[in-house]
C-alpha cells in the first residue's frame, strides 16, 4: 500500500478518537460564555431512562454541548455560511450596517392562546381599572430598510390589526409599530439583541403617557450614562459571528429629586435603586435593568399621587420602568411566566388604578407560556 | 442512533473499530452483533425485540425449509409462514394506522388509532430477511446454520436503518469469512466520509431552503419550483449519502455491500432514472415480485397490472400515506408511457432535450413525495402548474436563490460524476495524492463543526 494511503488512516483513525480523549481529559463546563447559557451536564443513568430513551437523547447533547474546541467550531460554522453568501443563519439575518434582525414567520397558535388568557384576565379585572396594551414590535419591522434585499420579512402591522379586533374594548393599544418607524434612524433598537433601547423604551413611554392624557418627561430631564460599550446579545448568541460590532447601553437618570425602593418578596435578593451594575460584567448586560426578570418585584417611589400600576410583561418592559416609576407610587411588577398565585386576587388585595401589559411580539404571537 | 451524529463518529465508532480489529476471528460476529444490537437500542430500546424476533423467525424458517427440501408441499407451506410473519410485522407498525384512519374517514367508524411510533428501519429489514427464506426455498443461497450468524446478517448496523437493501445471497459467504484489510478499510474511510459530508453539509443546507418554501403561506410559480428541486437535492443527497456511509462502514469491516445509487439525475428518461435510484429497491421488487407475475412477458392486462402493482407497492413501501402511492403510481405512469411511445419519441430528440425532460418530470414528483397533506399537496402541485392564479416570479423567490446560488451550483456538480472524474485525473504516482489526508480532515472538521453547531439535522426515513 502507497505511504499517503496509510497516512491517510493514521490521519483518520487519530481524528476519530481526539474529541473523546480530549473531552475525558477536560473538567465538565457548567456554562458557556461564548453562547451564554447553561450546558447540559451527563446524565442520570436509571433503567427508567434507558428503556424511555431519555438517557440516550440527553447523552446525545451532553456530548454536543462538551465538545472540545465547540465554540471554534460554532464560529467555522457562521464563516462557511457567510462564505457560502448566506444571508441568513439560525433564523437571523445578517442585515446592513452590522444590524442583526431575527426572521419573524408569523403568528403561531401561541397568539390565540394569549389573547384569551389575556382577555379572560381583562374580564375578572375591576371594570374601574385603566387597561393598556404596549406591545414592542420587532427590530426586523422597525428598522426593515436594514434587512438583505426582498428577504421575507412578515408586515407585522397585519399582527397588530389581528390583536386590535380581538382585544377585549376597554384595553387601550396604541400602534407603536408606526411610533417606533417614525424614529427608525435613531439608535432604538439594539443590533445584536432583541429588546429595545432606552431610548426606544423612552418613545413607548412617551406614547403611552399620551394616551393617558399625561405629560411625559421630556428627554432633557434624564442624564443619559452610557455604562458599557461592549453589549453582545440573544441575536449574536444566535450566530456567533465576532466580526460584529457590540452594543452599547445607556441608562437614564432622572434630573429631578426622586428615589425609589425596591423589594422582590419572592426571592432572597435585594437591590439598591433599579440598577445591577454587577450585571454589566457579565454576559446577560440587559439584566442591568432591575438585575433581569422576577417573577414579582415591587417598585415604591416618592411620588404622590395615589396611583398604583399593575405591570404584567416580559423583558421588553425592564428598561421601560425606570420611565414609568417617575408617575406612580407604587409598581407591581409581574411576569406571570413564573408568578405562581392568582394575579386578580393579587389585583384586588392592593389599590390598583392602571393596569399595563407590556410584551415583545415574537414571543406574545409564539410563546404559549407567556401568561398563565 | 443515526452516522450523521457526534456520538456515533466519536463514541460508537472508534470503540467499536477498535473492539473489532483486535478481536479473534470467531468473536467478530458476536461484537458485530452485540454493536449492531447496542446501535439500535441507542434509538429504539424496545424495539429491539422486534428485530430479534424477525431474526429467529426467519433463521428457523429456513432450517425448516432445508430439512424438509424433499417434502412435496411442506416447504412452500414454511415459506408462505415465513412471508406472512413478515409482512405482518411489517403491517401491522407501518399500516394499521392508516387503513384505521382511511375507513374511519370513510365508513364514519371511530376506530381508535394504534399511535404506535414506527421502529426505525423496519421496511429495510424485514425486506432483507424475507430474502433470505425466499432464496433458501428458490436453493440460491445456502442455509444458514449459525444463529449469531444469522443474527449478525439481519441486524447489521451499517445498513439497518436506511439502506442498502442487502440481500442475504449477497453477503452470504462474506458473512461466514471475510477478509478484512487495509486496502478495504482505506477505501471505507472515504466512502464513509464521502456520504457525510453529502448527508450534513449538502443535503442538509439545501433541505432549509425546502423547510422554509414549504412553509410559505403565499408561492410564487418560480418558488414552487426551487423548493421541489431543492427538495429533489435534499433528497437525493441525503439518501446516496447515507447509502456511502453504509457501503464504506461496510468496506472498513470487511464487507462488500451492493451500490444503491449512480448518479441518478444524469439520467436520460424516467426508466434510466429508476435504474440509478435506489437501485437495491427496485431490484428487490422486480426479482420478488415483478418477475414472479411473469413481469413483462405476459400480454394484455396483466403486463400493466404488473407495471402498476410494482409501482403503488414501490410508493406504499416509502410511507403509510396516500401521498406516497400517488408518488409510486406516477412514477409508474411515466414508465408506463415511455413504453409506449415516449422512448422511441426521446430517441429522436437532442440530448439536452432527454435531460430537460427527466428534469421536468420529477419535480412533481418531489412535491408529490414530500408533501403529506392532500389538501396542501394539491395548492403546491397547482402553483407549479400555474393554476389558481399565483404570481410567476415574486422578490421573496430571487432573495433564496440570491441566498443559495453557491451552495445549489456546487449541488448540481455534485449530482454529476464531475468530481469523482475529478479526483480519477489525479495520476497515481502524482504529488497531488498527499492532498488526500488534508481533504479527508477538511471534510471531516467542516462536518464536525456542522454537527457541533446542532443546526437542521433530519431523520428522512422515519416513514420507511
Amino acid at each position: 500500500m502507497h505511504k499517503y494511503k496509510i497516512l491517510t488512516i493514521i490521519v483518520f483513525c487519530i481524528a476519530l478518537v481526539l474529541p473523546a480523549c480530549m473531552q475525558l481529559l477536560t473538567p465538565v463546563q457548567a456554562f458557556s460564555p461564548f453562547e451564554n447559557r447553561m450546558l447540559a451536564q451527563f446524565p442520570a443513568l436509571t433503567v427508567n431512562s434507558l428503556s424511555s430513551g431519555r438517557f440516550m437523547q440527553n447523552f446525545e447533547r451532553f456530548f454536543a454541548d462538551q465538545f472540545p474546541g465547540r465554540n471554534m467550531f460554532m464560529a467555522v460554522k457562521t464563516r462557511v455560511e457567510r462564505a457560502l453568501g448566506k444571508q441568513e443563519s439560525n433564523g437571523i439575518y445578517f442585515g446592513k450596517d452590522g444590524f442583526l434582525l431575527a426572521k419573524y414567520l408569523g403568528p403561531e397558535a401561541a397568539l390565540r392562546h394569549n389573547l384569551e388568557k389575556l382577555n379572560g384576565l381583562v374580564q375578572r379585572l375591576p371594570s374601574s381599572l385603566r387597561l393598556y396594551f404596549l406591545l414592542a414590535p420587532t427590530s426586523a419591522a422597525v428598522h426593515a430598510d436594514k434587512l438583505p434585499p426582498r428577504a421575507p420579512n412578515l408586515d407585522q402591522a397585519l399582527i397588530y390589526q389581528q390583536i386590535e379586533q380581538s382585544l377585549a374594548d376597554h384595553v387601550a393599544f396604541p400602534d407603536l409599530l408606526k411610533h417606533l418607524q417614525a424614529h427608525a434612524e435613531e439608535y432604538i433598537y439594539y443590533k445584536t439583541d432583541h429588546h429595545w433601547t432606552s431610548l426606544g423604551a423612552y418613545y413607548a413611554y412617551q406614547m403611552v403617557m399620551d394616551w393617558k392624557g399625561e405629560t411625559a418627561y421630556g428627554m432633557d430631564d434624564f442624564v443619559h450614562e452610557q455604562v458599557t460599550e461592549d453589549f453582545y446579545g440573544s441575536y449574536y448568541y444566535r450566530v456567533l459571528d465576532q466580526r460584529l460590532e457590540p452594543d452599547s447601553i445607556t441608562l437614564w437618570h432622572p434630573r429631578f429629586p426622586v428615589a425609589y425602593a425596591l423589594a422582590f418578596p419572592y426571592e432572597d435578593y435585594q437591590l439598591e435603586g433599579l440598577y445591577d451594575r454587577g450585571k454589566l460584567v457579565g454576559n446577560d448586560k440587559y439584566a442591568v435593568w432591575l438585575g433581569g426578570n422576577h417573577s414579582l418585584a415591587i417598585l415604591t417611589t416618592q411620588v404622590q399621587n395615589g396611583k398604583e400600576l399593575l405591570l404584567l410583561k416580559d423583558s421588553y418592559a425592564n428598561c421601560l420602568i425606570p420611565f414609568l416609576a417617575n408617575h406612580y407610587e407604587t409598581i407591581h411588577i409581574v411576569d406571570l411566566r413564573h408568578f405562581g398565585g392568582d394575579i386578580v386576587q393579587y389585583a384586588s388585595q392592593h389599590s390598583i388604578s392602571d393596569v399595563m401589559f407590556v410584551y415583545g411580539l415574537a414571543s406574545f404571537t409564539t410563546d404559549p407560556s407567556l401568561i398563565r | 442512533m443515526v452516522f450523521s451524529s457526534l456520538t456515533f463518529l466519536y463514541v460508537f465508532l472508534p470503540v467499536v473499530l477498535l473492539v473489532y480489529w483486535l478481536a479473534p476471528k470467531g468473536l467478530k460476529n458476536m461484537i458485530l452483533l452485540i454493536a449492531s444490537l447496542l446501535f439500535y437500542a441507542w434509538g429504539e430500546p424496545v424495539y429491539i425485540t422486534i428485530m430479534l424476533f424477525s431474526s429467529l423467525v426467519d433463521y428457523s424458517h429456513g432450517l425448516l425449509i432445508e430439512k424438509y427440501r424433499q417434502h412435496p408441499w411442506l416447504p412452500k407451506l414454511i415459506l408462505l409462514s415465513s412471508v406472512c410473519i413478515n409482512l405482518s410485522i411489517l403491517f401491522f407498525f407501518k399500516y394499521t394506522d392508516f387503513v384505521l384512519h382511511n375507513l374511519n374517514a370513510w365508513l364514519g367508524t371511530n376506530l381508535a388509532l394504534l399511535d404506535l411510533p414506527l421502529p426505525i428501519g423496519i421496511s429495510f429489514f424485514t425486506f432483507q430477511t424475507m430474502s433470505y427464506t425466499i432464496d433458501v426455498y428458490r436453493d440460491a443461497v445456502p442455509v444458514q446454520r449459525n444463529l449469531i450468524n444469522f443474527a449478525t446478517y439481519v441486524t447489521l448496523f451499517p445498513q439497518l436503518i436506511a439502506g442498502p437493501i442487502v440481500r442475504y445471497s449477497e453477503v452470504a459467504r462474506e458473512i461466514d469469512e471475510r477478509t478484512i484489510s487495509w486496502p478495504g478499510f482505506y477505501a471505507g474511510i472515504w466512502r464513509l466520509l464521502i456520504g457525510l459530508g453529502k448527508k450534513v453539509l449538502l443535503a442538509n443546507n439545501i433541505g432549509l431552503l425546502w423547510e422554509e418554501i414549504s412553509r410559505q403561506t403565499s408561492l410564487s410559480l418560480a418558488s414552487a419550483w426551487l423548493g421541489a428541486a431543492a427538495f429533489g437535492l435534499q433528497i437525493y443527497f441525503d439518501f446516496s449519502g447515507y447509502s456511502d456511509m453504509a457501503i464504506g462502514l461496510g468496506r472498513m469491516l470487511g464487507f462488500n455491500f451492493p451500490e444503491n445509487f449512480n448518479y441518478p439525475y444524469i439520467s436520460q428518461s424516467i426508466t434510466e432514472f429508476w435504474r440509478r435510484w435506489h437501485i437495491t429497491l427496485g431490484s428487490w421488487f422486480r426479482d420478488y415480485v415483478y418477475f414472479p407475475l411473469g413481469g413483462s412477458r405476459v400480454s394484455g392486462f396483466r403486463y400493466w397490472r404488473n407495471l402498476f402493482l410494482v409501482w403503488f407497492l414501490t410508493g406504499f413501501w416509502h410511507g403509510a400515506a396516500w401521498n406516497f402511492i400517488l408518488w409510486g403510481l406516477y412514477m409508474g405512469l411515466l414508465i408506463a408511457v415511455e413504453r409506449l411511445f415516449l422512448a422511441k419519441l426521446l430517441r429522436r430528440v437532442s440530448r439536452p432535450l432527454r435531460h430537460l425532460y427527466v428534469l421536468l418530470a420529477l419535480m412533481p414528483s418531489w412535491a408529490l413525495f414530500a408533501i403529506e397533506d392532500l389538501t396542501q399537496l394539491r395548492a403546491y402541485l397547482g402553483i407549479m402548474l400555474g393554476l389558481g392564479g399565483a404570481r410567476l416570479v415574486d422578490p421573496v423567490f430571487v432573495y433564496y436563490l440570491g441566498n443559495n446560488a453557491l451552495l445549489g451550483a456546487i449541488l448540481l456538480l455534485a449530482a454529476t460524476p464531475f468530481f469523482a472524474q475529478l479526483a480519477r485525473r489525479v495520476k497515481p504516482k502524482s504529488r497531488l495524492r498527499w492532498l488526500q489526508p488534508i481533504v479527508l480532515v477538511i471534510i471531516l472538521f467542516l462536518t464536525t463543526a456542522y454537527l457541533v453547531a446542532d443546526t437542521y439535522n433530519p431523520f428522512l426515513y422515519f416513514r420507511f
